[in-house]
C-alpha cells in the first residue's frame, strides 16, 4: 500500500487538510497459515509467557503505573490518540498514560532503535509501522500480546471480534504480537464522469490488473480532453506485494516469513515479471503516468483532481481528505501557500472501488500500524499497556477512531454501531470508509502477507526499482535481478544481525 | 608616512598604513564612481538579508500569490510574535544562551590555566604536552562526532546542557592565543612580582591576566561565537524538540512550518540578533581576535 | 627595582621563553612544585581532549572494524581491518569526498575573490568609508544556520526568490552544490573581508606611491605589489575556507537534505546522517577519512606558512 513516508516539511498537509493522512499505510504482514490463533499454549520459542503480563497486579497496586506510549501521528489521528488516551486517564486510576509523539514512522523506529542501547529511555507501548513485526520480535523487549492474553482470559472477547485478517496479519509463529491495530487497505478511486465519456462501465469495476489496462486504453482511445493518462500511480513497493499477496505469492522463505525467519527472496518469480511488465508497459504506452517513488508532494491527488488523470491506487487513509478536497472544504489559497499551483475543483463523480489484483480486486495486504508493548524498567508497565490497549479496543473508542482518524475499523461488530453505519450509509467519505471495510472483511486471512526483518530496506530497494524501469529505462529482467540481489543481501545481513 | 585611515578593529597601527591616494583633478569622478561601486556591492551584499526581512513580515500565502515581488506583501508583523508563542523560539535562545555561557566559562578557565603552565612553569614533557594540544586541532567535533555522542549516549547525557556542551570545554585555539599574550609580558615584571613574593596564582590573577586582559577578551568574544553558532553537535546530541538550541530550532521551524515560513524567517531575524549586537558592541575585539593569525602587524 | 642579573633564554626553536619567574634560580624543591603545579593547570584541558578527542579517535578505529547489529542491545562483532579498508574504498566515500572537493572548489576561490574584491573596494579614504565596512563585515553576524534559512528564500526551489534560475537550481547536482556552496560564500564574506582589509592595511604605503612614480598602473601596482604583500593573508585566509568547506554542514541540511539524489552529500553530510541510514562502521570509517584529509590539509597549511615565514615575507 502507499507508503507515503513524507519528510516532516509535508507535515502542513496533514495538519490543516482533516486527516489528509499521508500518513500512508504500508501494507503489513499477515497471520499464521492456519489462521488459527494464539493463546492455546502454542509458545513457538518459548516467547509466550503470562507471567510477562500480570495483570492483576495493576488492578491491585495502590499507585498510579505510569506508562509512555510513542506514536508517528500527525495531525487529526495524533489529537483523536491524544483525546482517548485523555478519556482512559480519566476513567481510572491504576494506569496514567503518557502519548508522546515522535514524528514519522522513520523517526520513530530509530529512536526506538536507539533507545534499545539505553533500556531506560525505552516506551512502554509503541505504535509501529506494519513493516516492523519481524523487527519488533527480534528486538528481544517486546512482550507479545499472546502473553497478555494467556493472563487475561477476559480478553478472548474482545480478540473473538477482531476481523481475522488482521489478526492473522499481526501473527507469526502462531503468536500474535502486537495488541491492538490501525488498519488500511489500498483503494482505487475513479473519476465516473470520464469512465461514463469512454462508454466503461461504471457499475463494476476491473478485477484484474489486466482488465484495468484495457479500461485504461478505452479511456485513452476516447480522447477525453485534458486527460493526460487514464491512470495515475505514485512509484511504490506496495503494489508489488499486494498483488504477489492478494495472489497468494510469497516474497520469502519459512512461508512468508510467518513460521521462522525469512532468510531467502522469493522476488523472481512469473507474476513479479508480470507485475514490473505491466507497470512499465502502461507507462510507456501512455495508459499511465508514474510519480517518482521520491516525490514529496501530492502530485497523485493533484492529477485525479485536475482531471488529468482518472484513475488513482491509494491508500484509504486518503478517503477524508479527498473527501474533504471534492466537497471544497479545502481551500484552494490553502494548497497555494506552499507552490503548489493548483486549481481544485470540486464536485468531481469521484468513486472508491477495490483495488484490482492478479486475480480477483480487493486481495492483498493491510497497512497501517500496530501496537507492541515493551519490557521496561517498570514492572507493571507492560500489564498497564495492555489496559490500554484493551480500552482502545472498545467499541465506542475504535468508532471515534474510524470516523475521526480514517483508519478502518477492525472490529466485526464495529459493523452494528448506528453512528458509524449513518456515516457509511449517508456520507461520501462514509461510502468510501464501507468500500474499504467490506474489502477488509473479504479479505483471506490464510494467507496474510510478508514479514521481513529489512522491510523498510526492501521497500527502499523496490522504489529504486521501479523507478528505474519507470525513468530511467532499465529493463524488466535486468530491474527484478538486481532487486533480488539487493535484497538478498539486506536479509542476509539481518541474519547475522539476529545472530543467526 | 603614516596616514590615518580607519582601521577596523580601531587601531591606530604604528606602521604606516596604506591607502591610495586619491588624485587631485580626478577626485570627484572618482570618489563618485566608488560611491557607485561600493553600494552596488552593499545591496549585493544585503540583498540576501533584505529578503530575509522582507518575507519575515510577509504574509506567505499572499507573497507567493503576488509572484514574489521585491516590496513587502500584506504586512503583518505576527511572525516575530509567533516565533516565540508558536516555536518556542524563546526557549531555544534561553537554552543557546545558558550552553554557550557554560561554554565560554570553561573555556576561558581551562585556557587561561593551561596558557599559564605553557608560557610560565617548566615540568617534563611540556612540549610533548603543547603538541597533544595543537593536535586537537586535527580533532574537531566534526571528525569525533560519531564516537562522541556514542559517548554521550552511553553517559546518558544527551537531551542535556552538560551534553551540549561538554565537548567543548577546552579550547587550543584559546590555548594557544593566550599563551602568545602571556608570553608578550616583559620579563621585569614577572621578575620583580618573584621578588615582591608573588605565587604562581598570585601572579596569574593580579598581574598576567589584567595585562593580557585585550586578548582575553578578543578570545571571549570569539568563543561566544563559536559556541552560540554550534550547529552539528546540538543537533545530534538532543533528540527532543524542546531540547534544541537557537541554531537547530531554525531548521525544524523552517521545515515544520511550510504553510507559516513567515515565522521561519522571523526566527532567524531574531536569532541573528544577539550576534548583531555583539559585532557593533565588540567589533574591535571581533577583528582583532580574526586577523590575529592572520595578518602581521 | 633592583638589577636583577638577567639571561636571555632561548628555546630549542629559537623561540624566547618567558622564563618561569626565575626558574633557573629556583630551588629544587620550588621546581617540583612549579612541575605539579603545571601539570595541575594543564589537567582541566587534557581531560577535555582526552575524553573528546583522542579517546573517541580510539572509538572510531574500534566502531570500524567492528559491526553492531541494527539490534543495539546485541555486542557488536569483529569484523577486522579489512572493514575499514572496505569503507575506505567504498563508493560512499569517493562520493563524500567528490562532493566535498567540489563544495570546496565552488566556495574557496570564489570567497577569495569577493572578499579581495570587497576589500579593495572598500579600502580608500572617503566619507563614511566605515559605513561600507561595516556592510561588509556584517556577515560574520550570520550563524550558518541563519545563513542557510536566508539562502532558503532565495533558492528553494518552491519558494525561492531565484527559484527558476537555472545555475542556482536545487533540482539539478551541479547547480545545487554551487547554491549550497555560495551560502557558504555569502556566510563568510564578512569573515574574507575583515582580514584582507587588515592585511592591506598593512601594506606600507610608500611602496604603491614609489611604484606609481615608476609609472606602474594602478592593475599592475595590485598584481605586483599589494597581492604578494597580503598573500600570507590569503594563504591563511584560503585554509580557514577550505576547513570551513570540509565543515559545512546546516547548509546542505537545510537547502537540499543532500538532494537532489544524493549529489550534495559531502563526507561530513554522510558521517553525520540526519536520516540515520548507514551503519555506524561505515560513519566511524568515513570519519577517520575525514580526520585524515583534515590531516592533509594542515600539513600543506603548516608547510606552505612556514615556507612563507622563512623567506621572510
Amino acid at each position: 500500500m502507499g507508503h507515503l513516508r513524507h519528510r516532516p516539511r509535508l507535515r502542513w498537509l496533514v495538519g490543516f487538510v482533516a486527516a489528509f493522512a499521508l500518513v500512508a499505510t504500508a501494507c503489513g504482514g499477515g497471520g499464521s497459515d492456519d489462521g488459527d490463533d494464539q493463546g492455546s499454549g502454542g509458545d513457538s520459542a518459548g516467547v509466550v509467557d503470562a507471567a510477562d503480563c500480570p495483570v492483576k497486579e495493576v488492578s491491585s497496586s495502590t499507585a498510579p503505573t505510569n506508562i509512555t506510549v510513542w506514536h508517528a501521528y500527525v495531525g487529526l489521528q495524533a489529537s483523536t490518540l491524544q483525546q482517548i488516551a485523555d478519556a482512559f486517564n480519566a476513567s481510572q486510576d491504576k494506569v496514567k498514560v503518557d502519548v508522546q509523539a515522535q514524528g514519522t514512522y522513520e523517526e520513530l523506529l530509530k529512536k526506538f532503535q536507539d533507545a534499545l542501547a539505553n533500556p531506560a529511555s525505552l516506551p512502554d507501548l509503541v505504535l509501529t509501522e506494519d513493516t516492523t513485526t519481524q523487527f519488533m520480535i527480534d528486538s528481544g523487549v517486546v512482550v507479545p500480546a499472546a502473553s497478555c492474553r494467556e493472563a487475561d482470559p477476559g480478553s478472548d472477547a474482545t480478540y473473538d471480534d477482531v476481523l481475522p485478517a488482521v489478526t492473522s496479519a499481526y501473527t507469526v509463529d502462531d503468536v500474535l504480537w502486537p495488541g491492538a491495530f490501525s488498519v488500511s487497505m489500498p483503494v482505487m478511486y475513479v473519476n465516473k464522469a470520464i469512465l461514463a465519456q469512454a462508454d466503461v462501465p461504471t457499475d463494476s469495476y476491473p478485477q484484474t490488473i489486466e482488465e484495468l489496462r484495457s479500461v485504461a486504453e478505452k479511456i485513452k482511445a476516447a480522447n477525453v480532453p485534458g486527460l493526460k493518462t487514464p491512470l495515475v500511480i505514485k512509484v511504490d513497493s506496495w503494489f508489488v506485494e499486494n498483488w504477489l499477496t492478494g495472489a497468494g505469492k510469497p516474497l520469502v522463505d519459512n512461508d512468508n516469513g510467518r513460521s521462522g525467519l525469512a532468510t531467502e527472496s522469493e522476488l523472481v518469480q512469473p507474476d513479479t515479471t508480470r507485475i514490473y511488465e505491466w507497470f512499465k508497459s502502461m507507462i510507456d504506452d501512455g495508459l499511465a503516468t508514474a510519480i517518482p517513488s521520491s516525490s514529496t508532494g501530492v502530485d497523485e491527488y493533484l492529477a485525479l483532481n485536475a482531471k488529468s488523470s482518472a484513475i488513482l491506487i491509494q491508500t484509504s487513509t486518503a478517503i477524508s481528505t479527498v473527501a474533504a478536497l471534492l466537497e471544497g472544504s479545502v481551500s484552494k489559497d490553502q494548497l497555494g501557500g506552499v507552490g503548489i499551483d493548483a486549481t481544485i475543483n470540486t464536485g468531481l463523480d469521484i468513486d472508491v472501488a477495490l483495488q484490482p489484483g492478479l486475480e480477483e480486486a480487493g486481495q492483498g495486504q493491510i497497512g497501517g500500524s500496530a501496537w507492541y508493548m515493551v519490557k521496561t524498567d517498570e514492572k507493571l508497565g507492560v500489564p498497564a499497556a495492555w489496559q490500554f490497549i484493551r480500552y482502545y479496543l472498545q467499541t465506542p473508542n475504535q468508532v471515534t477512531w474510524t470516523l475521526q482518524g480514517s483508519y478502518l475499523p477492525v472490529l466485526k461488530s464495529a459493523q452494528d454501531d448506528p453512528t458509524l453505519q449513518k456515516e457509511f450509509t449517508t456520507t461520501t467519505k462514509g461510502k468510501w470508509l464501507n468500500t474499504a471495510y467490506q474489502g477488509l472483511k473479504n479479505l483471506n486471512p490464510d494467507f496474510p502477507g510478508p514479514v521481513i526483518g529489512p522491510f523498510n530496506e526492501f521497500r527502499a530497494i523496490m522504489r529504486t526499482s521501479l523507478d528505474s524501469v519507470a525513468f530511467n529505462g532499465v529493463g524488466v529482467k535486468d530491474a527484478i535481478k538486481k532487486a533480488d540481489t539487493d535484497f538478498q543481501a539486506s536479509l542476509d545481513q539481518y541474519k547475522t544481525d539476529t545472530g543467526g | 608616512m603614516a596616514t590615518d585611515v580607519t582601521t577596523l578593529d580601531g587601531s591606530s597601527d604604528a606602521a604606516p598604513v596604506a591607502g591610495p591616494r586619491p588624485g587631485r583633478a580626478r577626485s570627484r569622478w572618482a570618489a563618485a564612481g566608488w560611491y557607485l561601486v561600493l553600494t552596488l556591492l552593499s545591496v549585493i551584499v544585503l540583498f540576501p538579508v533584505y529578503m530575509l526581512l522582507l518575507r519575515a513580515i510577509s504574509d506567505p500565502l499572499a507573497y507567493v500569490a503576488e509572484g514574489q515581488p521585491l516590496h513587502p506583501v500584506a504586512v503583518e508583523w505576527d511572525a516575530f510574535t509567533n516565533a516565540f508563542t508558536e516555536a518556542s523560539l524563546g526557549r531555544s535562545m534561553a537554552l543557546s544562551f545558558v550552553v554557550t555561557l557554560v561554554i565560554v566559562v570553561a573555556q576561558l578557565l581551562t585556557s587561561v590555566l593551561a596558557a599559564y603552565a605553557f608560557a610560565f612553569l617548566e615540568f617534563p614533557f611540556k612540549r610533548v604536552l603543547f603538541a597533544v594540544v595543537i593536535a586537537t586541532l586535527l580533532l574537531p567535533i566534526e571528525v569525533t562526532l560519531v564516537a562522541n555522542l556514542q559517548t554521550v549516549r552511553d553517559i546518558g547525557l544527551l537531551n542535556s546542557v552538560p551534553g551540549l556542551s561538554v565537548p567543548f570545554l577546552a579550547s587550543a585555539f584559546g590555548i594557544f592565543l593566550i599563551r602568545q599574550g602571556f608570553l608578550g609580558i616583559p620579563r621585569d615584571l614577572r621578575d620583580a612580582a618573584t621578588l615582591d613574593g608573588y605565587g604562581h596564582l598570585r601572579f596569574l590573577f593580579r598581574v598576567a591576566v589584567p595585562l593580557t586582559r585585550p586578548i582575553i577578551g578578543s578570545f571571549v568574544v570569539i568563543s561566544f561565537l563559536g559556541a552560540w553558532n554550534q550547529y552539528v553537535w546540538p543537533r545530534f546530541a538532543t533528540t527532543e524538540d524542546s531540547w534544541q538550541t537557537v541554531q537547530v530550532a531554525l531548521r525544524s521551524i523552517a521545515n515544520d512550518r511550510v504553510d507559516q515560513l513567515n515565522i521561519g524567517f522571523a526566527a532567524a531575524v531574531i536569532a541573528a540578533l544577539p550576534l548583531v549586537v555583539l559585532l557593533i558592541l565588540f567589533q574591535r575585539q571581533i577583528v582583532r581576535g580574526l586577523t590575529a593569525g592572520a595578518v602581521k602587524g | 627595582m633592583t638589577d636583577l642579573p638577567v639571561t636571555e633564554v632561548l628555546a630549542d626553536d629559537g623561540e624566547p621563553i618567558a622564563v618561569p619567574l626565575g626558574s633557573r634560580t629556583r630551588s629544587p624543591a620550588r621546581r617540583v612544585t612549579d612541575a605539579l603545579l603545571g601539570y595541575l593547570f594543564l589537567l582541566p584541558a587534557l581531560v577535555v581532549f582526552g575524553l573528546f578527542a583522542f579517546f573517541p579517535l580510539g572509538r572510531l578505529v574500534f566502531d570500524s572494524v567492528h559491526r553492531q547489529p541494527r539490534f543495539l542491545n546485541r555486542p557488536p562483532t569483529y569484523q577486522g581491518f579489512g572493514q575499514l579498508k572496505d569503507t575506505l574504498t567504498s563508493d560512499q566515500f569517493t562520493s563524500g569526498l567528490t562532493h566535498s572537493a567540489q563544495f570546496m572548489l565552488y566556495s574557496v576561490p570564489l570567497g577569495l575573490v569577493l572578499g579581495v574584491l570587497l576589500a579593495v573596494a572598500a579600502h580608500r579614504r572617503l566619507r563614511g568609508i566605515k559605513v561600507f565596512q561595516a556592510i561588509f563585515s556584517s556577515t560574520v553576524a550570520s550563524s550558518v544556520a541563519v545563513a542557510s534559512v536566508i539562502f532558503f528564500t532565495l533558492v528553494n526551489p518552491q519558494v525561492g526568490y531565484f527559484k527558476d534560475v537555472s545555475w542556482l537550481s536545487l533540482d539539478q547536482p551541479q547547480s545545487a552544490m554551487f547554491s549550497v556552496a555560495l551560502s557558504s560564500v555569502w556566510q563568510n564574506l564578512g569573515l574574507t573581508f575583515i582580514i584582507v582589509l587588515a592585511a592591506l592595511q598593512a601594506v606600507p604605503e610608500e611602496l604603491n606611491e614609489a611604484a606609481t612614480l615608476d609609472g606602474f598602473g594602478a592593475v599592475r601596482r595590485f598584481f605586483r605589489i599589494t597581492v604578494p604583500l597580503i598573500s600570507p593573508a590569503l594563504l591563511f585566509l584560503a585554509i580557514v575556507l577550505v576547513i570551513s568547506a570540509l565543515q559545512a554542514y546546516a547548509q546542505i541540511e537545510v537547502l537540499t537534505g543532500g538532494g537532489p539524489a544524493g549529489a550534495t552529500e559531502t563526507l561530513l553530510f554522510k558521517i553525520a546522517d540526519p536520516k540515520g541510514i548507514r551503519p555506524l562502521h561505515e560513519r566511524a570509517g568515513l570519519s577517520l577519512g575525514l580526520f585524515a584529509l583534515t590531516g592533509v590539509v594542515a600539513l600543506v597549511q603548516y608547510s606552505l606558512l612556514s615556507r612563507r615565514v622563512h623567506y621572510g615575507d
